[in-house]
């Protein structure tokens, strides 16, 4: 039988597990319902994590798919310094080595710091990066080294407070960031450097995230840098309390998409033809720039395109920025006599004259406008095609002359000049043309001189490059093709012609004209071929000085295709202050004939040069008196 | 005389057998819970491992194909090959033997059945004197 005691207690006991219980339930109530908002990112915040990740930016190869810019996986090495607490130094001496830095400054970025909040607290530095793009190879290297840190102490007579300070010291002093870097290599370091161009950082924020991006800064990495970079990955997910992923509660997962490969028309062994020859060049003739462009006139491919002096775009912080301008689209400069070109293909286009036709050519000097100007032999009458072999000044005066200021001015125009030709390369400048409204009376026999005006080298690589088309301006090709990471293509760029500057048969006369120009009366005989014939035009333009010319610094140049009748390949070299030398045909026609005997080797063109012909010019060549019956006796 | 089995306070078989079943059905599905989400901790360990095996991987690759852009750079191979005194030379256009593209030889089966072919289809008529002229 109860009593009413036990009644009592029970009733005490029922009483205070009701009470308990609706606690609980209120208090369950209060964390679910009324503080849900609060409480459910905090919540989340202690399980969540969110991870973003870094997609492969893609290659740059050139046409035979050889890499010419390539990423390797990276880390950003941070710290925390106050888990190294005062083994600072001990850390510098092991790490300094292979993270090749100074040991002071890796003292200085280990070190703690104190400093105070708002409220006077004192706080000290928890996190500070101590290298970028460090890789993977070198990261594992300072794991392995920080782990097997002793510091001096046995570990069995540590304290457990002790003890958790070097583990945590070994294991969580170090880290990587966690969100990846890429390491962009370019491992034919100098080769095309002005083309490829270079990456860097650039800092954003992502989620509250702060996350630094490689950013192209010049060249194709710069142009194509969307293409290249690609689009970046995350993934959400839970962590368990020891900070392990639960994979199966992964709530968004989605993987990087790489950046496209970029394949450009270049060839890395022209290239290195290029390179190697305007390298020689340049120690002999010690100018203070020399720009190389190597393009097929059908189609507007350039197969190498080379500026001295040039920098290692895996390091290009170390080089000035005058290095690291890309001379052939940036620079813009008199060109001089290879100019003659637009003003005889005009004449002849025209039909305002005939190459077989006599110009007077005043005997050297001639006065026009309030200014006399000079050829440098006195050239009597010249025919038209003698004027561009001689490369007479006062010949292309009087052509400009009878074509008239609107057409000359219309030629201008149409072989390209004054307008970007559309490389896909930053930078470009348009050049500077005048109308003719803004002419003073001398500016139509100075232009057709090349005087006057300003054009880029690659400006007046493809008006060249126009004639030797049958008169078809192409628009400059750099990219061929973007591909995917599994080698399907996704984009092909086409050749573009941007126009019909004048008729096949007014380019087959310049071409005629142009082969004169590498005989033994023309100003460029050490740029004929062994194996091929070919047509060009030398340069060689007075560089403005304090508001005049200077009389001793030039512009030399020399642009010529070959085969002259079927041209696969127009090279174009232009230097800027050649000190030994300085017109066009010595110094630059030399490093031409270099540059095209090897290049028709390496792409294999068929010579149109016949044995005996070659057998004759190099004997003609070896006994300049001999006589043209002897060599045939011999 | 009552039948013992049908007494009330007899032990009941049937419903005794049907909750040790019951259990042991709640058993094995809780054991089979607990196993399955065992499986699938071990298998998300698994996809975790498999993933930074794929990472290293996809390094390693990247690490090769980067050596092997560098050993197949122009500069590399010339300056290796005047290192190793090897004597290199890419031929010149005068060692270099071009044959004339050979003329294709007219396949007079072929362009019989051709014939034929277009005789068939109406492209080709015969003419009143026996000779073939096309449309």
């Amino acid at each position: 039988m109860i009593t009413a005691r036990q009644l009592r207690r029970m009733g005490f006991i029922g009483g205070l597990l009701i009470l308990g219980f609706a606690g609980l339930g209120y208090r369950l109530v209060e964390l679910h319902v009324v503080q849900h908002e609060v409480l459910l990112p905090q919540s989340e915040a202690n399980t969540r994590r969110s991870f973003l990740f870094t997609p492969r930016r893609g290659e740059i190869r050139d046409i035979r798919g050889n890499p010419l810019a390539v990423s390797l996986p990276a880390k950003t090495v941070c710290a925390d310094p106050s888990l190294i607490g005062p083994h600072a130094e001990e850390v510098t001496r092991a790490l300094a080595p292979i993270l090749a830095m100074p040991e002071a400054r890796l003292y200085e970025l280990l070190s703690r710091r104190w400093r105070t909040n708002a409220q006077g607290q004192w706080l000290t530095n928890r996190f500070v990066i101590l290298k970028r793009k460090v890789p993977l190879e070198t990261w594992e290297q300072i794991r392995h080294t920080m782990t097997n840190l002793t510091f001096g102490v046995e570990g069995r007579k540590l304290t457990r407070a002790q003890a958790q300070f070097y583990y945590n010291l070994r294991t969580k002093a170090i880290f990587p960031y966690p969100v990846e870097d890429q390491l962009r290599i370019y491992p034919n370091q100098r080769l095309a450097s002005h083309v490829l161009g270079y990456v860097g950082l650039r800092e954003t924020e992502v989620n509250g995230q702060p996350v630094f991006e490689t950013v192209g800064m010049d060249g194709i990495e710069r142009v194509f840098d969307r293409q290249l970079a690609g689009v970046r990955g995350w993934r959400v997910t839970e962590k368990d309390g020891k900070n392990r992923e639960l994979v199966f509660l992964r709530q968004e997962d989605v993987e990087p998409a790489d950046g496209l490969n970029v394949v450009l028309t270049l060839d890395a062994q022209v290239q290195y033809i290029v390179e190697t020859e305007i390298a020689a060049a340049a120690r002999q003739h010690q100018p203070d720039s020399i720009t190389c462009l190597v393009v097929r006139p059908r189609t507007g491919e350039i197969l190498a395109m080379a500026t001295l002096p040039d920098f290692d775009p895996n390091a290009p912080g170390d080089y000035p920025p005058d290095a690291r301008r890309n001379r052939m689209v940036t620079d813009m400069n008199e060109p001089g006599s290879t100019f003659k070109i637009v003003v005889v293909a005009g004449a002849l286009n025209e039909g305002a004259v005939r190459l077989e036709d006599v110009i007077f050519c005043e005997n050297g000097a001639f006065a026009f406008g309030g200014r006399v100007l000079h050829d440098h032999h006195r050239y009597g009458n010249l025919t038209v095609e003698g004027i561009i072999t001689k490369s007479s000044n006062i010949g292309a005066a009087k052509l400009g002359m009878k074509l008239g200021e609107e057409r000359l001015y219309h030629y201008i125009r149409a072989f390209g000049f004054g307008e970007r030709t559309g490389v896909s390369l930053p930078g470009e400048t348009p050049g500077l043309v005048y109308a003719p409204k803004n002419w003073e009376k001398v500016k139509i026999a100075q232009i057709p001189m090349g005087h006057g005006l300003a054009v880029t080298r690659m400006q007046m690589a493809y008006a060249m490059c126009a004639i030797a088309n049958g008169g078809v301006l192409m628009r400059p090709l750099l990219v061929d093709r973007l591909e995917d990471p599994d080698g399907n293509v996704v984009v092909k760029y086409q050749p573009h012609p941007v126009r019909q500057v004048i008729r096949p048969e007014a380019a087959a006369q310049m071409v005629r004209a142009l082969k004169t120009v590498v005989t033994r009366e023309g100003t460029a005989y050490k740029a004929r071929l062994e194996h091929y014939t070919c047509a060009g035009k030398t340069g060689t333009a007075q560089k403005p000085e304090n508001g005049g010319y200077s009389h001793d610094k030039y512009y030399s140049s020399f642009i010529g295709f070959f085969p002259a009748d079927q041209p696969e390949v127009c090279v174009s070299i232009v230097m800027d202050y050649p000190k030994h030398g300085y017109y066009g045909g010595e110094v630059c026609g030399p490093v031409f004939q270099r540059i095209a005997e090897r290049i028709g080797n390496y792409l294999n063109l068929k010579p149109d040069v016949e044995p005996a012909q070659q057998a004759e010019g190099r004997l003609a060549a070896r006994l300049p008196g001999a006589s043209a019956k002897r060599v045939e006796r011999n | 005389m009552k039948n013992r089995k049908r007494h009330e306070s007899a032990v009941r078989v049937g419903a005794a057998v049907k909750t040790v079943l019951l259990c042991a059905a709640l058993g094995a599905a809780g054991v089979g819970y607990v196993g399955l989400k065992n499986q699938i901790h071990r298998l998300s360990q698994e996809i975790v491992r498999k993933e930074k095996q794929l990472e290293n991987l996809r390094a390693d690759n990247a690490r090769q194909a980067q050596q092997l852009a560098t050993l197949r750079a122009p500069p590399f191979l010339h300056a290796r090959a005047a290192e190793l005194r090897l004597g290199l030379i890419p031929p010149q256009p005068a060692q270099i033997v071009r044959l004339p593209e050979p003329s294709v030889p007219m396949d007079t089966g072929a362009v019989e059945a051709a014939r034929r072919m277009q005789l068939a289809e109406g492209v080709v008529e015969t003419a009143p004197s026996g000779r073939r002229s096309l449309h």
